[in-house]
């Protein structure tokens, strides 16, 4: 899934703004331009397709309610995840996750795929098993770790992005990331090693 | 004094026996890579300037060279990965369903409101115009037990947000 900037940051605050007023169907138009990201946002907490639906929907829901409060001219995303996480966190916190990396490596390399087919079959495998090290290498990151990187690399969001959804500083960001891969470099290291 | 006028000056003790001047001299104290920095420039996250000023940096380290390559190459292959697309019913009425979650919450709040005012309007109604104490007495005991259930809940559920560790971020 890639994801596009869906709306210029003035047609944003149109939206916001009217959605603030109570109208629906402009939050309508937030949430169709947001949906696949919230989605993946809730995927990587949940590792579950059902609750990520149903965890991105409520956090709409939640958003909608606290509208609001939200500050005008800022960007809706980070805000939107700040309480797509707390509801995720809540619900792992409550029911437990409902599956787990050491119960089924080939489960979780589902979620993933190289994006463009080479064509040549070998290759493709080849790149099919690396992209299946790597998931389990990510899985095994500390949970701030696994959060950063899909952040940045499923979610897409930006360094500013993210600083503002996790509320730290930039600089913040730029070294959680560094130590973010560095250990999922030394997690591949081990596994190319066969340790 | 730089680091070649320091290195000659320094007593012979203090580099060892028979350690030569020179050889204390090619002993170059390895200088970390700013790694945020790296990582910015990687992701395309440094300004014009400072990519520059990164890059200048870069030619004076070669060093960072190998460094650079291999966190390249995992990003590159990290990049690679994305989340399998979901199935498209996912999305069959997907913002319907949260129009109906929002119409239905607001509907009750309404709903909720009226009924309390309505309950203790005939509250009142009763007590004033029941012409038997015990009917007084019973409404009144109802309306009070009632009250103090409420309160009760409403107490229960603020301290459970109290305590929630993520509320912060929910604000």
């Amino acid at each position: 899934m890639a994801f596009e900037p869906p709306f210029s940051p003035e047609e944003e605050r149109r939206l916001l703004a009217r959605a603030q007023r109570g109208d629906r169907h402009a939050f309508g138009e937030l949430v169709e331009a947001y949906k696949e990201r919230a989605f993946a946002g809730a995927l990587s907490l949940t590792q579950n397709y059902d609750d990520a639906r149903d965890l991105s929907q409520d956090a709409f829901v939640k958003a909608f309610k606290a509208i609001k409060r939200f500050q005008l001219g800022r960007p809706f995303y980070p805000w939107y995840y700040r309480i797509l996480r707390n509801l995720c966190l809540t619900h792992l916190e409550r029911h437990g996750p409902k599956r787990r990396v050491s119960l089924e490596l080939l489960v979780e390399v589902e979620h993933v795929q190289f994006e463009a087919p080479t064509g040549d079959v070998v290759e493709d495998i080849q790149r099919q098993q690396m992209a299946a090290h790597l998931r389990v290498a990510i899985e095994k990151l500390k949970p701030e770790f696994k959060e950063i990187i899909a952040m940045k690399h499923f979610e897409e969001m930006s360094y500013e992005e993210i600083a503002q959804a996790l509320k730290i500083p930039i600089g913040t960001v730029m070294s959680r990331l560094f130590h973010a891969r560095k250990a999922l470099g030394e997690l591949m290291r081990e596994h190319v090693d066969g340790r | 004094m730089d680091r070649t006028e320091r290195g000659a000056n320094q007593p012979e003790s203090a580099g060892g026996l028979g350690r030569l001047p020179d050889q204390r001299v090619m002993k170059v104290k390895h200088v970390e890579p700013p790694h945020e920095k790296m990582m910015a420039y990687l992701d395309g996250e440094l300004p014009e300037k400072a990519r520059l000023q990164f890059e200048r940096l870069l030619e004076k380290h070669p060093e960072w060279r190998v460094e650079m390559a291999d966190m390249a190459a995992l990003i590159g292959a990290t990049k690679q990965l994305k989340l399998k697309p979901p199935a498209a019913k996912v999305w069959d009425r997907y913002w319907e369903e949260i129009d109906n979650k929002l119409g239905r919450r607001m509907g009750l709040a309404l709903a909720l409101a009226g009924a309390l005012i309505l309950i203790g309007f005939g509250f009142y109604k009763v007590i004033m115009y029941a012409d038997n104490d015990f009917v007084k007495l019973g409404i009144g005991l109802l309306g009070t037990g009632m009250l103090m259930l409420f309160t009760v809940i409403l107490r229960a559920r603020l301290l459970e947000l109290r305590r929630d560790r993520y509320r912060r971020i929910r604000k």
